[in-house]
């Protein structure tokens, strides 16, 4: 009981709850960084923003949101002890992380092919750094993901015992909210 | 002392000890020079100084991790070290390399690369040296009862510090390729992998002063290791900025570096936590005093001191200033040798079983050395931005922007006094120790 009341006590665990803090503090910081670039050089980068294709952007964001209702529902199936449940949930989780993977790599190709590669411009520049820096995210969330099912099929959790999917659910919302700041900041606001 | 090969602690401390007196000596050569005093120009000029200077401090330093490594790993692993005869030959060839590379300075044998001047031959031998001294440190920890998060930690940072010295010795024809690997030895030590050393250190001295359970302690060493590793890697490129690396650095190091005090701050507020939790009853205050100072001074010095010129848009006008021997100063001091300071006074009235801890010389030490280096450090700040108005707003000459700073080293030399006569007491209280005894042993129950 102790645990659960002083050092367990968000979500997760309040390790992953540090690491979100960190990652939303560089991704910020990076985005603050980017918003008095854009503002300094206005016209260069509004024009490059214009080559991004908002629409790919934004059936992506709602992949990512889906695929993060999927997670959250995977813990609500876990705690009512339904885990053929939770297991098929944690299958569509992880295909919706794919699809974002598959998508999103569309998109680079289809930039490499105009010519808009890194150091194409210091928007691109941006662009690369910071979506690459979240697809290696989606990544490794797809890995830990992974192990989740692997373990949970195995039957390791239950209705008593789910911290670890928690912790792993902490951290794929966490690539949800930073990609819909980068969908904000990097395609949308200008 | 709970086993009796942990007394080979003693030697590689006070090579340290012996090392550091000399280094303050060529840190007075040189601020004479600079406040305008460089008589021994013909003998020691001055990049010979600040060679001899900057490596004596690396190596004191090592040298005190060694130390460090062969008092913890035998009591975290519950075993003797494998072999003491050994440790007695990395020992000496540690001594020898050092002494020989510092005397190779003064007739000019020295490759001139920045902070990495140690001859190519001496490299080998010190690459030789380095293996013997993990290889003895991971068996001892591998044959141990125990493998704790905490030895774990420091066993992994020194492993890498010496995979990390490698990237310094590859050869490049390219100027701007060869600073861009040599940073990989300089920064990632000071901000990556020896910060494991400090916090697997730092981890051993709370659980053993303040008494905390070790799995809480060693729960928030992951956090640290992490920080580190988050911020620590990529804001090494704060150091590409101006050196021919391309333009991204600007950024990426610019933003990384910015993350890099965390990694401190986080060190700082776990000490602090940890020292509120526990009892309070040890009783080497003197060790407590300095662990907890390397929390403060190396989140001021390392942290806030380094992202005070880190962001791009600063480093445009003080890279490679005096601005950066401020950093440098209360960085080191701070971070690194506090730490090894707080390892020699926990650990050596144990090995000798002399307790001389309460002492009034133990305490002046640690006030006059800590006042003394901000007041260096305040020093060396002024003379910073006075170099950077000088030289790159008015744009006086290199010499003659030099010459208008006299003043403040005078202020430094007069600081750097009282932080001498600090560390005086602190060595002068050291040998009064004695040597370490099998008599101070005690039951391992």
């Amino acid at each position: 009981m102790e645990k659960t009341k002083s050092f367990l006590y968000p979500p997760g665990g309040i390790l992953i709850w540090i690491i979100v803090l960190v990652e939303v503090l560089t991704f910020g910081i990076a985005l603050i960084v980017f918003r008095t670039y854009f503002h300094q050089d206005y016209d260069v980068f509004l024009a490059s923003q214009n080559m991004l294709s908002k629409n790919i952007g934004l059936f992506n964001t709602i992949v990512l949101i889906t695929s993060g209702f999927f997670m959250a529902t995977v813990i609500v199936k876990i705690k009512q002890s339904r885990i053929k449940e939770a297991v098929k949930w944690m299958f569509f989780t992880i295909g919706t992380g794919l699809l974002f993977l598959f998508v999103k790599g569309w998109e680079y190709s289809i930039k490499i092919n105009e010519g808009h590669g890194f150091g194409y411009d210091d928007f691109f520049d941006f662009y690369w750094m910071l979506t690459s820096f979240h697809f290696i995210h989606v990544l490794v969330g797809m890995a830990i993901l992974s192990v989740l099912l692997f373990k949970l099929r195995k039957g390791d959790y239950g209705a008593s015992n789910f911290l670890d999917i928690e912790t792993g659910g902490v951290f794929w919302h966490m690539c949800d909210l930073i990609w819909i700041l980068l969908f904000t900041v990097l395609y949308l606001l200008h | 002392m709970k086993y009796k090969s942990q007394k080979v602690a003693y030697m590689f401390f006070a090579l340290s000890m012996v090392l550091l007196l000399l280094q303050i000596v060529y840190g007075f050569i040189m601020a004479f020079a600079h406040a305008g005093y460089d008589g021994l120009h013909e003998i020691i000029a001055f990049n010979t100084a600040t060679a001899t200077h900057k490596n004596l401090l690396v190596v004191w330093l090592l040298s005190g991790f060694m130390g460090a490594a062969y008092y913890i790993i035998p009591e975290e692993a519950q075993r003797e070290l494998v072999s003491v005869k050994l440790v007695l030959i990395q020992f000496w060839s540690l001594a020898i390399v050092g002494v020989v590379a510092v005397a190779g300075f003064h007739v000019g044998w020295w490759e001139g690369r920045k902070f990495l001047e140690i001859p190519r031959a001496l490299d080998y031998l010190v690459v030789v040296n380095v293996l013997l001294f993990l290889g003895i440190i991971l068996v001892t920890l591998f044959k141990g009862k125990e493998k704790t998060t905490t030895a774990m930690v420091l066993a992994m940072g020194l492993f890498f510090a010496a995979l990390l010295y490698l990237p310094g010795m590859i050869w490049f024809d390219n100027q701007s390729m060869d600073s861009f690997f040599r940073w990989w030895v300089v920064h990632l030590w000071v901000e990556g992998v020896w910060e494991l050393v400090m916090g697997g250190i730092l981890a051993f001295l709370l659980i053993k002063l303040t008494g905390v359970d070790r799995e809480l302690i060693e729960k928030w060493l992951y956090v640290i290791v992490g920080l580190t590793f988050l911020s620590g890697i990529l804001g090494t490129g704060h150091h590409y900025y101006s050196i021919g690396a391309p333009k991204y650095w600007l950024m990426i190091g610019g933003i990384f570096s910015a993350l890099e005090p965390l990694a401190f701050l986080g060190m700082a507020l776990f000490a602090f936590a940890m020292y509120r939790k526990g009892e309070k009853n040890h009783p080497n205050k003197t060790a407590l005093y300095w662990t907890l100072g390397t929390a403060i001074m190396s989140f001021a010095g390392a942290g806030l001191l380094g992202i005070a010129h880190t962001i791009p848009q600063v480093n445009m006008w003080t890279h490679g200033t005096l601005v950066t021997a401020m950093h440098g100063h209360l960085a080191f001091w701070g971070a690194y040798a506090m730490i090894v300071f707080s390892i020699i006074s926990y650990s050596l009235p144990l090995m000798t079983g002399r307790k001389l801890y309460d002492t009034p010389g133990a305490h002046y030490a640690f006030w006059l050395s800590n006042i003394g280096m901000i007041g260096m450090t305040t020093a060396f700040a002024a003379a910073g931005v006075a170099q950077v108005y000088l030289e790159r707003k008015v744009g006086l000459d290199f010499m003659v922007s030099q010459n208008a700073l006299h003043a403040h080293f005078w202020v430094l030399i007069g600081a750097a006094t009282l932080f001498t006569i600090g560390i005086i007491y602190y060595v002068v209280n050291f040998f009064k120790h004695g040597m370490p005894t099998d008599e101070a042993l005690i039951d391992n129950k």
